[in-house]
């Protein structure tokens, strides 16, 4: 599974946000999108979701093409249990009883199993961002946008996530928009980082790529530090 | 004890307190008068009052005028809800409907009930009567409820391709539910009040409003008052039962 996006337009109001922008995610990577605020970060992974109407080509290669999206804020369904909110991205024909074993093995993976019955204004900030993930793991897309999932959360809390999601994202593809360099090196194979002027339109300023393994990545290792350097000096 | 459980208690007994308060001030008020045909005493009030609970004649009026509410109630709100869906499915249709319902909102109340006596019988006149008073009410919620509805749960739900009976069922009538609550609590008391004053001139056999009329023509203020006090208990009963079914359907807020 690959996204290549070529020659993307993209107009908000009477502003070229996009235009002719090019940019290919290889299958089974994590690439952070990285990028100032007004970036366009946020408005690429709306085009590639479907959410906005562009013009030039996103092409998603490959067999499945089913996308996954967590969006900056969990967006749960109020009047539903953590649970019910995780099933209702799932076919309504499916099978019940595989369909129950693959909601427990997700809400266990992202330790949800206290709040499974909770509704989501009962629940703390971290935990509905995680029932958030598990709704998008449940469905076995193999696309997964996330955009800044982790956006409120304290440092432990995030690493604890992040932690939870690598192995979710094994053999996956995943655009991750993050602004937090810490969350991009321990999560991606690549950085692209978005660049837009006043009354520009969004450029790709540069690209780093990581070249180390997600499993047990040290983000303190030399190497890490090095890139970390490179990252933000094109920030 | 918890402030919680204060609270509790308070609940209970404020409403309690209050309409005493309401029954000491008319005693008062009624002692202060003087004449059993302008205030008649809180007794008399009573008397009359448990004296139509023994009567057969009593039970067929509340329940006609009940059956007519709820028929008023139902219609109205079925098409509101056929009108609210035309708009949002095609927005041309907003400010069509936005002007009709306009016009009947600002209709005078007693022209209505008069024009409907010309045109309806006296069933009918009642049923219309409120209809048109109720039913922008709730079509104006309605739609209100429809535009309430989260857009981001919207774009999530376009994302994940649910299907439209999830869709429906899930986040929008859930969504909307809490609108419509408020919309429901401030109409249905309004819809029993207009029921009885269209009965009261059309003299609607088996109803409410024509034993308040007669016990007006019979100077029997006693009563009128009775009937008075019967028509606010069955308002409030409604009200606690729309209440009761808001606090269950309505356990996520």
């Amino acid at each position: 599974m690959a996204v290549n996006i070529k020659k993307l337009c993209f107009i908000y109001g009477d502003k070229k946000i996009f235009q002719d922008f090019d940019l290919n995610i290889d299958a089974g990577s994590v690439t952070c999108i990285m990028g100032g605020s007004g970036a366009g970060k946020t408005t690429l992974l709306n085009c590639i979701s479907g959410l906005l109407n562009y013009s030039g080509e996103i092409e998603v290669q490959g067999e499945n093409s089913k996308i996954a999206y967590v969006f900056q804020q969990p967006r749960l369904i109020p009047s539903m249990s953590v649970e019910d909110n995780v099933r209702l991205v799932l076919p309504a024909g499916a099978d019940k009883n595989a369909v129950q074993r693959r909601i427990d093995d997700i809400i266990a993976k992202l330790k949800l199993e206290d709040c499974r019955k909770s509704y989501p204004r009962n629940i703390s900030g971290g935990q509905a961002s995680r029932a958030a993930i598990a709704r998008a793991a449940v469905t076995d897309a193999d696309i997964f946008l996330m955009d800044e999932p982790f956006k409120g959360l304290d440092i432990k809390l995030k690493k604890e996530i992040i932690q939870m999601l690598i192995p979710l994202l094994k053999d996956k593809m995943a655009i991750f928009v993050t602004h937090d360099v810490e969350e991009a090196l321990a999560i991606a194979d690549r950085v692209c980082i978005l660049d837009r002027s006043e009354g520009q339109c969004v450029n790709l300023k540069g690209v780093v790529d990581i070249n180390m393994s997600r499993d047990g990545r040290d983000v303190y290792s030399e190497k890490s530090n090095e890139l970390r350097q490179k990252i933000y000096s094109m920030l | 004890m918890t402030t919680k459980k204060i609270y509790k208690i308070l609940d209970i007994t404020l409403p309690i307190f209050t309409t005493l308060l309401i029954f000491a001030i008319y005693a008062i008020v009624s002692k202060a008068v003087g004449v059993e045909l302008i205030a008649p005493s809180l007794g008399s009030v009573f008397k009359e009052f448990f004296a139509l609970l023994g009567d057969v004649d009593f039970y067929k009026a509340a329940l006609g005028t009940l059956a007519r509410a709820a028929l008023a109630y139902i219609l109205s709100f079925g098409v509101a809800t056929v009108l609210a869906l035309l708009t949002k499915l095609c927005r041309p249709l907003k400010k069509s409907f936005a002007q009709i319902v306009a016009v009947i909102r600002v209709l005078p109340t007693i022209s209505l009930i008069l024009l409907t006596l010309i045109w309806f019988n006296s069933f009918q006149a009642t049923v219309a009567v409120a209809f048109c008073v109720i039913f922008p009410m709730l079509y104006t919620c309605m739609c209100g409820a429809m535009d309430s509805v989260d857009k981001d749960l919207l774009q999530m739900a376009k994302v994940y391709k649910i299907d439209k009976k999830r869709l429906i069922f899930r986040i929008y009538i859930p969504q909307m539910t809490p609108t419509l609550f408020t919309g429901i609590k401030s109409s249905i008391g309004l819809n029993l009040k207009l029921v009885i004053a269209a009965e009261v001139l059309a003299q609607t056999a088996e109803s409410m409003g024509l034993y308040m009329q007669l016990a007006k023509i019979n100077l029997d203020t006693a009563s009128l008052l009775a009937w008075t006090l019967v028509a606010v208990v069955m308002g409030a009963l409604v009200e606690g039962l729309v209440a009761i079914i808001e606090k269950r359907t309505v356990k996520w807020l």
